[in-house]
């Protein structure tokens, strides 16, 4: 029987002999698992799509299409959008500006610790808002750049393997960031880590102490192993998938992405990827077909080359740019990593990219294509879960129409979203202080207010 | 929404209107002494053609053939000419524009050897190649070019200029380029007045004032696009609110204000080599799709369009002369949402309507790789984002062919075309369409769509291909190939300054 592959077919299981073979079945039983979801029938907020399938279940008989890629830009574009109204010189440089530098917030993730006294404590949490499904570290030292890193790993991975044997993501660790002191320490809670209380105060228990911390130093402030943002998972990519193939009211003929993804806000408005994504989902659902993400799922880097880097004395780079962790083709990344060859006397930010100094690894990111791979047919008897109301609607932020918001569909104009409405579709700017509307604080109040469908995906996809 | 007035006598006329003149002539010189070179620049002043000059020349051109022939000049100067008279060039922020063609050829996908060094450049691979001043030379008649670029190259001497590079192309009958399809048929229209009079648009609007897109489009398939697009100064294109002006491009750097940024780049064509892969695929087509796919038609596939312009979104199975040979019509399509009913006003006053078009997003008629879908997907939401954000990569395009229709006597021989491009950004228009687009084979729209076959190059050296899908994305067929028969030999970035920036130069 087939199996789900890890992310680009990669192979660290054969690390492990001994346990290989349940690891393989483990992973293949996660990926099930995240299918499984999308179909979940006790969940009363869940549209469940008559179209969405899992290619390695599938009874149908129906031969898959080959498999069809989807692709968008790394960069965020959600700073692209956020500064677009800025003078044209600064545009870049502030996105640039911003993209790396990371969040952190003590709930965006909704967890506690019990403090020394007993009592529940937020625990500060660092993210990095680039939400493409790509995220990048620039390893500095100084005012140097030592090397860049770029992942689009996501993170269910890295917490499967942990669970499994916390020593081998130990040792991908010291590989992946060339430092051989990190510890098994270093990479886990320090203590249990708890949810918020529900409505009656009961929390549960989402990491144990010693487990492994997707969100450690060694993976946002010191480095980058696997993907940190909210919106960054192999359970969003399924469930956005899914949800591009649901029957959204739509009007008759092609599909405006925008439109489908205000109707629907099956992902971010404002990012390259979501409305690519789901929108071309959508129209293969339009036509009637069954949509399934294609084994191995995952996300990629498709295009990158760096052909334009050169260094201080104009001489070109060729073999700075490396990928660590790719399919056996080559031709799906995981993992990057850009520096200079070995023995330089200089560092990346002496160099050039195509004719610019090189101080942003957003100026790399702008020029990687990322991709994810679906499959389709006609599965006979399989029809398009009808939804009869938009559940959503968006409004162009009042001084920024190049910046949107989603809202529950409720009738209210736009004119009528209160700034705490607002807030809601800021989270990810919150420490960025130039916003027109909103005050500091209002906008730290909402970024300490986790995402109730972020919640439910960490609750169950992490804590293993 | 008011369109801004542009400064007519400032800009200089061949980026917003184009000379579209039966002859250009390009002149490449090279500048030795700065305070002569600065003098004679000023004095060229008085002689380069404004915008206004130009719109003037072209519209009583377009009255008929009664008219006194002309030849009209244009300025344009390297980031490297621009240091030699002594302009601080350090404020722009644009690796293309600050360094010789060459420098960045492997960013452009040009074919270069282990050092990065093009290896099919004739002009641009370093500064001392690359022209400091480019003279563009439009004339209605080759003598006359031939008589005044003379005269330019002997005042140019006495200035202490060296020339460097001289070429005239001359547009081929049917305005076609040299593999024979018709050309520059799509412009985007710029927004913006000539004069104070509201309605006095440089870009003509023939939809009817009561059409609901008349805000939007100059006429059918043409989208208006904001100035500062094109040149410094005025307000850019925003991708989601296309009716509102943008940051003005040029910002901090007020002597940019007129001026536009031109991209060159002189590339080669094999014509032989071109029709010799159309005739290999159309067996390949043939065998692959169970019916007769002829040259011709592979062309129309690798293009988008048939060799009259006809577009084969509009036109799937045979050229249409009663398409391509109405303006109205011509570009009137769109790929994801087809084009509406629109209203026009008619040559008698009355309205016409242009009826409206399907669509074609699912690539049945202009596969994914066609040319013109590859460099402007027009209302596709793409990997950049929103379909309106592919406005603000276009350019105002002015290429020219050079060198004797094929075949000749002696072939092979040294033909192509003159692309020239204004913009206000090179590195997020012109290397976006380049290098993003058209040499990148999984986007705009799908991973493993193919590349641009006509002019894309591929900088991993393995063959260029395009896939024709099925509604469901499936692959029907794959067209291939190793060959290149648009061949970059070189260009440079060039700035071309407003009128009272080269007076000032005295």
């Amino acid at each position: 029987m087939p199996l789900y592959n890890p992310p680009a077919g990669i192979d660290d299981f054969s690390r492990r002999p001994a346990l290989a073979s349940a690891l393989r079945s483990g992973w293949d039983a996660t990926v099930r698992g995240f299918i499984a979801e999308t179909k979940d029938t006790t969940d009363p907020n869940l549209i469940i799509s008559g179209l969405f399938y899992d290619q390695l279940a599938d009874t149908s008989g129906v031969p898959d299409s080959p498999p069809t890629g989807i692709p968008w830009n790394a960069f965020p574009q959600i700073l692209t959008n956020w500064f677009a109204t800025q003078p044209i010189a600064n545009q870049e440089k502030l996105a640039n500006d911003w993209a790396e530098k990371t969040i952190t917030t003590q709930s965006v993730f909704g967890f506690f610790r019990k403090d020394t006294g007993g009592q529940f404590a937020p625990i500060p949490i660092t993210y990095r808002r680039q939400d493409e499904y790509c995220e990048w570290y620039v390893v500095h030292n100084g005012n140097k750049i030592e090397r860049i890193y770029f992942t689009c790993e996501p993170p269910e991975y890295w917490s499967f393997l942990a669970q499994n044997d916390i020593t081998l993501v130990l040792e991908l660790y010291k590989e992946l960031l060339h430092n051989q002191n990190i510890t098994q320490s270093d990479l886990c809670w320090p203590y249990d880590v708890y949810s918020k209380a529900d409505a009656i105060g009961r929390r549960n228990v989402l990491f144990k102490a010693g487990t492994y911390n997707p969100w450690n130093d060694w993976n946002t402030t010191k480095g980058a192993v696997h993907l940190t943002h909210w919106a960054n998972s192999l359970d969003a990519e399924v469930r956005l998938a899914s949800d591009g193939s649901v029957g959204w009211p739509q009007p008759v003929g092609p599909v405006d992405f925008h439109r489908l993804i205000c109707c629907s806000a099956f992902g971010g408005v404002n990012r390259s990827s979501d409305p690519k994504i789901g929108g071309s989902v959508f129209s293969l659902a339009l036509q009637g077909l069954s949509v399934a993400l294609a084994n191995p799922i995952g996300l990629y880097m498709q295009r990158f080359q760096l052909p334009g880097l050169r260094d201080p004395q104009g001489n070109p780079v060729p073999n700075a740019l490396t990928f660590l962790r790719q399919s056996s083709d080559g031709q799906n990344i995981l993992r990057a990593e850009v520096a200079p060859p070995a023995g330089a006397a200089y560092s990346l930010d002496q160099c050039t990219l195509n004719g610019e100094p090189l101080l942003y690894g957003g100026q790399i990111t702008r020029l990687i294509t990322m991709s994810l791979f679906g499959v389709a047919k006609r599965i006979p008897g399989a029809t398009a879960t009808a939804v009869a109301q938009c559940p959503s609607t968006c409004c162009a932020y009042p001084t920024n129409g190049q910046f949107f918001g989603t809202f529950p569909n409720d009738g209210k104009t736009c004119a009528q979203r209160t700034d705490a409405d607002w807030a809601r579709n800021l989270r990810d700017l919150a420490d960025i202080q130039s916003h027109p509307l909103m005050t500091q604080k209002l906008l730290l109040e909402e970024h300490a207010r986790p995402p109730e469908a972020l919640y439910k995906i960490l609750g169950r996809s992490l804590a293993f | 929404m008011i369109e801004p007035q542009l400064e007519g006598r400032e800009i200089q006329g061949h980026s917003l209107r184009g000379f579209d003149t039966q002859c250009l002539t390009l002149v490449g010189l090279k500048l030795s002494d700065r305070d002569r070179a600065r003098a004679w620049l000023s004095a060229l002043s008085y002689r380069v053609d404004s915008l206004e000059s130009v719109h003037q020349y072209r519209i009583i051109r377009s009255f008929g053939s009664v008219r006194t022939p002309r030849v009209l000049l244009n300025v344009a100067i390297s980031a490297h000419g621009l240091s030699q008279i002594g302009t601080d060039v350090s404020g722009i922020d644009d690796g293309l524009f600050l360094n010789p063609m060459g420098f960045n050829a492997a960013v452009l996908g040009d074919r270069v050897d282990a050092s990065s060094v093009p290896t099919d450049y004739v002009l641009g691979t370093t500064w001392d190649t690359t022209p400091d001043l480019l003279l563009i030379i439009g004339g209605d008649t080759k003598e006359m070019t031939d008589q005044f670029t003379e005269q330019l190259r002997s005042a140019a001497s006495m200035a202490g200029c060296t020339s460097l590079y001289e070429e005239r192309g001359t547009l081929l009958p049917g305005e076609i380029e040299h593999f024979g399809f018709r050309d520059g048929i799509s412009q985007v229209g710029v927004r913006g007045t000539l004069s104070g009079v509201a309605d006095h648009y440089l870009t003509l609007r023939f939809l009817a004032p009561s059409d609901p897109n008349a805000t939007l489009f100059a006429k059918p398939g043409q989208p208006l696009v904001w100035p500062g697009q094109f040149v410094f100064g005025y307000p850019t294109q925003l991708p989601a609110t296309p009716l509102d002006p943008g940051p003005p491009s040029g910002e901090g750097t007020p002597w940019m204000r007129n001026g536009s940024f031109l991209a060159f780049r002189r590339l080669r064509q094999d014509v032989a080599k071109f029709r010799s892969f159309l005739q290999q695929q159309s067996a390949v087509l043939t065998q692959a799709l169970g019916q007769a796919v002829s040259a011709e038609e592979v062309g129309t596939l690798v293009v988008g369009r048939w060799t009259d312009g006809s577009p084969v979104l509009l036109a799937p199975t045979q050229p249409n002369a009663a398409i391509s040979s109405d303006d109205m019509l011509v570009n009137d399509f769109a790929y994801s949402q087809g084009t509406p009913e629109m209203a026009v006003v008619g040559a008698n006053g009355a309205n016409r309507i242009i009826p409206a078009e399907p669509d074609d997003h699912l690539a049945q008629r202009c596969p994914y790789f066609g040319h013109i879908r590859k460099v402007n997907p027009r209302d596709l939401p793409t990997d950049q984002g929103i379909p309106g954000r592919t406005l603000t990569f276009q350019m105002l395009r002015r290429g020219i062919p050079y060198g004797p229709p094929y075949p000749t006597s002696s072939e092979p021989t040294d033909r192509g075309l003159l692309f020239l491009a204004y913009q206000t950004s090179f590195k997020r228009q012109f290397q976006v369409l380049n290098s993003q687009w058209m040499n990148n084979p999984s986007a705009p729209e799908l991973t493993n769509e193919g590349h641009d076959l006509l002019v894309g190059q591929n900088p991993t050296g393995t063959d260029r291909a395009g896939t024709l899908r099925d509604v469901q994305g499936a692959p029907r067929a794959t067209i291939m190939t190793a060959e290149r028969w648009v061949i970059p030999t070189g260009g440079g970035f060039f700035f071309a300054p407003s009128v009272s920036f080269l007076r000032s130069l005295n």
